[in-house]
């Protein structure tokens, strides 16, 4: 089944539909906080920076209804809050300004997780054998060909062309 | 978004290595239940009321723009006047300046955040005392979203570049 669009599900909330704020919150939650972890936001904080997200996209979802992507919102909204954080720390003299290996800045750490969720996204919408096909090819430990062409049941040699394809395809579902 | 298909190939590499971190099921729950809490405000449109390009003064307040490369657009709500200026700058980008008022003071409000939203694009804009300043917009249609204490303004249709 296609999963719904952002558009959609906002819509839905607006008109009080519990079940797709669920949808919203299930589709971005691992988005905001895999930022506020790669900014090194510890967890107690994070938590309440979550918090502040989600209260923020629900107060605001009357102003996104026309919004076609959330996520970069959204990532925008949790780099604010990681950046809002890093200066009351450092306010408080919790963090020093410069440290020996400060990490990415909350603008880095958006922009990187933001295009890691939406290619994460657009892998999952591709159809087989392109999603086990790149999934495999591209994970930590690949198979060899000859392995993976044996789990697909395909043909060695069409391997090469088909990860071209796939991997264009994954080019025009990320472009859309 | 356009790729390379190196870059592609290493994103995906790393989209696949790096474990997809979840909240605490605790932080989870309590997010959902922000949905129990009052509906959503809705966003005021703000309607444009003089543009420095056209040389037209539509505002109702009197206020004039200065048409050239740097020119100013007037906002309007009910209850707010939304001063925004643009200024080219190399590379096919601009420079924008915003400033909210309120009509019958006068008074400036800051915003507590400016979000400058294009299709599949959010930059934040960076607040300077009552003002805020958003760098290196390239050219394209842009909607900014202003947050008040009390409510949110809506910029829409705004042609950056054009």
């Amino acid at each position: 089944m296609k999963p719904q669009a952002d558009r959609e599900l906002v819509e839905k909330c607006l008109r009080g539909d519990a079940a797709a704020w669920d949808a919203l919150l299930n589709r971005y939650a691992g988005l905001i906080w895999s930022i506020l972890r790669r900014c090194n936001v510890p967890t107690p904080d994070a938590e309440d920076l979550f918090q502040n997200v989600c209260l923020k996209l629900y107060s605001q979802l009357a102003t996104l209804k026309n919004s076609e992507k959330l996520a970069g919102w959204l990532a925008a909204v949790t780099r604010q809050e990681a950046a809002g954080w890093a200066r009351r720390r450092r306010a408080l003299s919790e963090i020093p300004e410069s440290l020996p290996d400060p990490g990415p800045s909350p603008e880095d750490a958006a922009l990187t997780e933001e295009r890691l969720f939406l290619l994460r996204t657009a892998l999952s919408q591709l159809p087989e054998p392109c999603r086990t096909l790149l999934t495999r090819l591209y994970s930590e430990d690949p198979p060899g060909y000859a392995e993976l062409a044996g789990e697909l049941k395909i043909p060695v040699g069409s391997l090469g062309p088909r990860r071209a394809r796939c991997l264009e395809r994954l080019k025009k579902t990320l472009e859309n | 978004m356009r790729r390379d298909d190196q870059n592609l190939e290493e994103d995906l590499r790393a989209a696949l290595g790096t474990p997809v971190s979840s909240p605490p099921a605790l932080a989870l729950q309590a997010a959902r239940q922000i949905f129990a809490k009052p509906k959503p405000r809705p966003g005021i449109l703000a309607a444009l009321r003089f543009d420095g390009r056209q040389g037209l003064v539509l505002a109702r307040d009197g206020s004039q723009g200065m048409p050239g490369s740097s020119f100013q657009r007037i906002f309007e709500t009910e209850t707010y006047l939304v001063d925004l200026w643009e200024e080219r700058t190399a590379g096919q980008t601009s420079y924008l300046i915003g400033q909210v008022y309120e009509k019958t003071t006068g008074a400036t409000l800051p915003a507590e955040g400016v979000f400058l939203m294009a299709s599949g694009t959010t930059r934040i804009a960076r607040s300077e005392g009552a003002e805020w300043h958003a760098e290196s917009v390239p050219a394209g249609q842009w909607s900014v979203q202003l947050w008040l204490e009390s409510e949110t303004l809506l910029l829409e249709n705004i042609e950056v570049g054009a």
